[in-house]
């Protein structure tokens, strides 16, 4: 007999007690409007180079600015959005990441680490300048043993029981990577078209960063069904093929550019 | 995302509001059994929590502290129609989830789920619900309780087991 899935039962029922869509909307937008003109401080005020800081004193003195109120202007957070390597704000932007990271549950942090990667790899793509290509992968690796760690410690035998949704986050994680690859591979081609071959080295150790992530993702998920509430029933789930599958296609697309590479530099 | 809040970020308490408010909503609906009550209710709940930030002590879980400003929220609401109950009395006063499921359109799994949680201990009861359908972590749960994780864990093995005990005895 199939083993009876209560986590479904609840999960529906959870979905059954919900409040009405549009009164959470309108909640959402009451509360959300609540503290209007409190958090405000212009990055103007801020007297130093911030490209040169370190980014923990960063991170403390952006967690000081936001507890700072009545001053006139916008958010920080706000205005270093979309900004990417070279950009004066940067270092801003990655001390509100950390910042976010040290706020969220574990589970959370799955999605906004992912979130992060993604970002790196946009600005990888978005680069024109060598140095700011360099420092994106730089960021890109770290963030990703910052997701296997975090991947590593999720769905211990002894730990919270592994939901549904931690499933599909680490799944989420294991297609992401395998994107990244080829989104990667397309950032290779354009450094080797420029002749920038550091950068070029450093996006095919990023791509194999990627794969590592990828197999830390898939052996969580294994990890999680062995240890989930209603015990293994030896089968895996279709995502988990797809993500094997996909794993060979981009250890060949890492094989190519290392080969174009080489072609290149002959 | 409550750092944020309390340092007045502009959208940090909408966030909290977003991630929240469903199990509020859902704690709260199970004590009064009415949609526009528990709607009405989850809204003060939050007022409250706002205007109450700035006492929040970080060192506990603001899940738990904003479950038990719904609760206060609930005890008010009843002793406003009803005002001769004493807290104790008023925790009986509580309907039983079954009871408050009966006019909401669920499966029938879901009323035979309910089912299989009213016959388990008290105790054990509260904590699958706090579990499964109010989204605490086991952590938080031991916080409410006083028990110590591992035994929050260690009930909720049990209760599980004993509910598809229950489950399957009925379907055969």
């Amino acid at each position: 007999m199939k083993d009876l899935d209560l986590n479904r039962i609840f999960k529906e029922i959870r979905k059954t007690i919900s409040p009405d869509e549009k009164w959470l909307d309108s909640q959402t937008r009451k509360f959300s409007s609540k503290h209007d003109g409190k958090l405000t401080l212009t990055i103007s005020i801020l007297p130093f180079n911030a490209l040169a800081m370190n980014r923990k004193l960063m991170a403390i003195i952006v967690s000081g600015a936001i507890v700072l109120t009545g001053l006139v202007g916008v958010p920080v957070a706000a205005q270093a959005k979309d900004v990417g390597p070279g950009d004066f704000l940067y270092p801003v932007d990655l001390a509100l990441e950390d910042a976010e990271l040290a706020l969220a549950s574990d589970e959370d942090d799955v999605v906004l680490l992912n979130e992060q990667l993604e970002e790196r790899v946009g600005e990888s793509e978005d680069s024109e300048e060598s140095g700011e290509v360099s420092e994106a992968i730089e960021l890109y690796n770290q963030k990703v043993d910052q997701l296997e760690e975090l991947l590593a410690s999720l769905c211990q035998e002894g730990s919270e029981s592994c939901d549904e949704d931690t499933f599909s986050k680490i799944e989420t994680v294991g297609f992401a990577t395998l994107r990244h690859v080829e989104v990667l591979a397309g950032v290779f081609d354009k450094q080797i078209e420029k002749g920038n071959e550091s950068a070029a080295d450093a996006i095919i150790g990023a791509m194999e960063h990627s794969l590592n992530g990828h197999d830390q993702a898939v052996e969580s998920l294994q990890k999680s069904r062995e240890n989930s509430e209603d015990g293994d029933d030896g089968e895996t789930s279709v995502a988990e093929e797809e993500l094997k599958a996909g794993k060979d296609k981009a250890k060949q697309k890492i094989e190519e550019a290392k080969t174009r590479g080489k072609g290149r530099s002959k | 995302m409550v750092e944020r809040a309390l340092g007045g970020d502009v959208e940090a308490f909408g966030k909290l509001f977003e991630v929240y408010s469903k199990p509020v909503y859902r704690f709260i609906f199970f004590k009064v059994g009415n949609r526009e009550v528990a709607e009405d209710l989850t809204s003060q709940t939050f007022e409250k929590a706002l205007k109450g930030l700035a006492g929040f002590d970080e060192k506990k879980f603001f899940k738990t502290w904003l479950f038990t400003i719904a609760k206060n929220t609930v005890i008010d609401y009843y002793r406003s129609r009803k005002n001769s109950f004493s807290i104790e009395e008023l925790e009986d006063v509580f309907p039983d989830s079954e009871d408050v499921t009966n006019d909401v359109q669920v499966s029938d799994e879901a009323r035979r789920l309910f089912g299989a949680l009213s016959k388990l201990k008290k105790d054990w009861k509260r904590i699958v619900e706090f579990k499964y359908i109010f989204e605490l972590k086991n952590e938080e749960i031991a916080y409410i309780t006083g028990m110590s994780e591992g035994n929050v864990r260690v009930i909720l093995t049990r209760a599980i087991k004993k509910m598809k005990h229950i489950f399957r005895h009925e379907r055969s």
